[in-house]
């Protein structure tokens, strides 16, 4: 009868290597693909913060027609907000962009005296205005109701919890202030 | 009696060859996948600073301080750092935990869309089309933004 063939002591090392590097591989890829992951998911939960807060102010500011500010930390926008789902708050309507405490709210005043306020930002540590006067060619800390048109755009500076990078800067612009950049000559 | 047949090493070789080859994508599609969406958010990002960038490029617009005579005719490309003699586009961001830090550098390139052109109130128009790109570690982007200028008559057309 003829004898059965068993692996030999060299077959099976070289199959225990093989099946070690492939462990290793796979092992070494599954920890780097958790620790991109881990390091992804903070990153994204924080731009999507940025983009959510960005988006939101956009949306107030494409309705604004007129601006009052108080000191750059505080922001009356005068709107016309079109259609809202509470019919109070349908057509012009005043909001206040303000901080309490950590919070930067934003309330708005409708009609029979209705109100609705809005969470925007939490953890806010620091909070500024800047609004761009074309005139000056300058950034100014206050805006003013009187002034019959509205700044080209609007910086806002803050720190918040859910920004880890520090103070973080957004542009906006008004959809309904005069954008043409009208350029005059320098002084002579 | 027949003996029952064991495996050869050339066997167990194309087995792991086999193995090797379909475990691999199984690790690389999520990896590809994780690239895919930082790009995707990196684009987020540069959107933010790109709007910044836009209200740099046009306080410089206001202040007469970006000599638009030097912008070629249409269809040249002129960038902001040629004509102002500065360096401008340079970004540090921070996000994540543990926070990595990044720099973004965009060319700030402009170029006439439409030249000067007087209208019906003899004020001379024109559009300037303001084009920043990036590369980033991830890919290469693009934003386009267009601003429309209206020159004074004392400054004249470029």
């Amino acid at each position: 009868m003829r004898r059965k063939r068993t692996l030999t002591l060299l077959e099976v090392v070289i199959a225990l290597t093989l099946t070690s590097f492939l462990l290793t591989a796979l092992l070494g890829g599954m920890s780097r693909l958790f620790s991109a992951r881990s390091r992804l998911e903070s990153a994204k939960e924080e731009i999507l913060a940025k983009k959510s807060f960005h988006e939101r102010l956009v949306n107030l500011f494409s309705h604004t027609v007129h601006l009052d500010s108080l000191e750059g930390k505080e922001m009356l926008l005068y709107l016309d907000n079109l259609i809202d789902k509470e019919s109070a708050f349908c057509g012009k309507a005043e909001g206040r962009l303000f901080i309490q405490g950590n919070r930067l709210l934003f309330l708005l005043k409708g009609r029979e005296k209705k109100e609705r306020e809005e969470l925007l930002l939490d953890g806010v540590s620091s909070f500024s205005i800047q609004f761009f006067d074309p005139h000056e060619a300058a950034y100014a800390k206050t805006w003013d109701k009187k002034k019959e048109a509205l700044p080209p755009f609007v910086l806002v500076t803050l720190s918040a919890a859910s920004f880890r990078g520090g103070p973080t800067a957004f542009a906006f612009f008004l959809p309904l202030a005069e954008n043409v950049i009208v350029i005059t000559p320098k002084a002579p | 009696m027949k003996t029952a047949r064991t495996f050869l090493l050339l066997e167990l070789l194309i087995a792991f060859s086999l193995i090797s080859l379909f475990a691999f994508p199984l690790i690389f599609s999520p990896f590809y996948r994780l690239h895919e969406e930082m790009k995707s958010l990196e684009r987020i990002e540069c959107e933010r600073l790109c709007e910044l960038l836009l209200a740099q490029v046009q306080k410089l617009l206001y202040q007469n301080a970006v000599p638009l005579k030097k912008i070629s005719s249409k269809g040249k490309v002129s960038t902001l750092d040629e004509l102002t003699g500065k360096k401008w586009g340079d970004f540090d961001i921070v996000f994540g935990a543990p926070p990595t830090k990044q720099k973004i550098h965009f060319d700030v390139l402009l170029t006439w869309i439409r030249e000067p052109v007087k209208d019906f109130s003899n004020k001379e128009c024109a559009l300037l089309r303001c084009t920043f790109a990036t590369k980033t570690e991830k890919s290469r982007e693009e934003f386009i933004y267009d601003i429309p200028v209206v020159f004074s008559a004392a400054q004249g057309a470029p």
